[in-house]
């Protein structure tokens, strides 16, 4: 659960928009979306206070894990970064082939593909995830099938806790099949709340 | 081994010069790359000065002993080292902290792993440390004289035995250093290749 009021980004004098009064509640999918520049990814950087231009209220409670627009990936291998967030060799092999990506475990993480390193971003931050997951647009580089195959792992992550929140950003909405609860809206410098399934 | 002291002490210098972003680091991070510039000779005269019978070092009676060539060199070399290790980890800071903190890393180990993100880095960098120290004469034969056993170093002995004019000799050590830098030299590249490629 994370609780924001009155929350205000102002970026050296370049306003981006306000909440008066918002919850992520508990046990929710939310669905983050706007049109570039619109201020999606500072929000989440606000969320684990790592935002500097920033003012307002942020309650949050639970662990959160945030997996940045763009993943950065320590040396050396695919390997050890998952091994870096606990993950088994059984889970390592198994995650990876589903999303057809077995034969990148060993590979090092200079020379991986985009979609490869969203792959291995990704599931580094499944397994650390306990509480709160906040994603930025995990999938912009994956092709079609590995994209719902990602769903999958997210939508499993969620439910394997009644109470764990997902927040996740992404521009290409027709392919996501994730039963969102929630859709946030960043748009003409403002922020809008749309229900979408009751929880 | 003045190399080593340089090593030890640059490298959290060198990290957290390139980790923090505030007006200590602004300050030092010019300071530490001017300072490589600065002629080895200025160093030994720093040195010679503290620790002559008049200066504030003087009681250690130091001058001319292996101890003060060590201090004498890690003051050329320290700088080389530092300012080497921070101009690697800079460019990524941002988004390496921010991944961190994004996967709840301590602080701990947040360190260790940005020395394995920049660890050839290093090693290039006290490589270069390392033939630089050795490279070494004005400022070592100042401090240290050129005692037998004691304070010779390569460098020294090559200008010991021009000057008795036993010019094989001296072409000798001076091909040994040759090859000892060369050597040193390509590992440094090396390194840096390697660093920037994985
Ligand atoms: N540290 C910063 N300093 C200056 N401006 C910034 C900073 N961070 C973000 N901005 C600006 O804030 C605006 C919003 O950026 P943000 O990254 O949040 O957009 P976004 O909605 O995630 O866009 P995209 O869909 O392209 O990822 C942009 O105009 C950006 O230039
Ligand atoms: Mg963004």
């Amino acid at each position: 659960m994370i609780s924001l009021k009155n929350l205000t980004l102002n970026i050296k004098g370049e306003y981006l928009f306000s909440i008066e009064d918002y919850t992520f509640e508990a046990g929710k999918k939310i669905l983050l979306v706007g049109d570039n520049g619109t201020g999606k990814s500072s929000l989440m950087k606000c969320l684990i206070n790592h935002f500097p231009f920033m003012e307002g209220e942020i309650i949050s409670r639970g662990e959160i894990v945030y997996q940045p627009q763009e993943p950065y990936l320590f040396q050396r291998t695919v390997r050890d970064n998952l091994k870096l967030s606990g993950m088994t060799r059984q889970e390592m092999e198994e995650g990876l082939k589903e999303l057809y990506a077995e034969d990148i475990l060993d590979k090092r993480v200079r020379v991986l593909s985009g979609g490869q390193r969203q792959k291995t971003a990704l599931l580094r931050s499944i397994s650390k995830a306990t509480d709160v997951l906040l994603l930025d647009e995990p999938f912009s580089q994956m092709d079609e099938k590995s994209t719902i195959v990602s769903q999958r792992l997210v939508d499993q992550w969620h439910r394997e806790k009644a109470d764990r929140v997902l927040v996740m950003i992404s521009h290409d909405v027709e392919l996501l099949e994730m039963d969102f609860h929630e859709k946030i809206i960043l748009k003409d410098r403002a922020f809008f709340v749309e229900k979408l399934n009751e929880l | 081994m003045s190399t080593l002291i340089s090593a030890v002490v640059a490298l959290p210098l060198g990290l957290a010069l390139g980790l923090f972003e505030n007006k200590i680091t602004r300050f030092f991070r010019p300071l530490f790359t001017a300072l490589t510039g600065l002629p080895p000779v200025i160093a030994g005269v720093v040195v010679f000065m503290l620790f002559s019978n008049n200066g504030i070092m003087g009681g250690l009676k130091w001058l001319y002993s292996a101890k003060v060539i060590i201090i004498a060199q890690v003051l050329i070399v320290l700088p080389i080292i530092t300012s080497q290790i921070y101009p690697a980890v800079e460019p990524i800071r941002e988004s390496y902290l921010l991944n961190c903190y994004g996967l709840r890393m301590k602080k701990s180990q947040i360190i260790l792993q940005l020395l394995k993100e920049v660890s050839f880095s290093v090693l290039a960098a006290t490589l270069a440390g390392f033939g630089r120290a050795i490279a070494e004469v004005g400022a070592v034969m100042m401090v240290g004289g050129n005692i037998r056993f004691k304070t010779r170093v390569m460098t020294s002995a090559i200008v010991l035995e021009t000057n008795k004019g036993n010019y094989t000799m001296a072409l000798r050590l001076g091909m040994i250093l040759i090859v000892i830098s060369l050597i040193l030299s390509f590992a440094t590249i090396y390194a840096g290749r390697r660093g920037s490629h994985d």
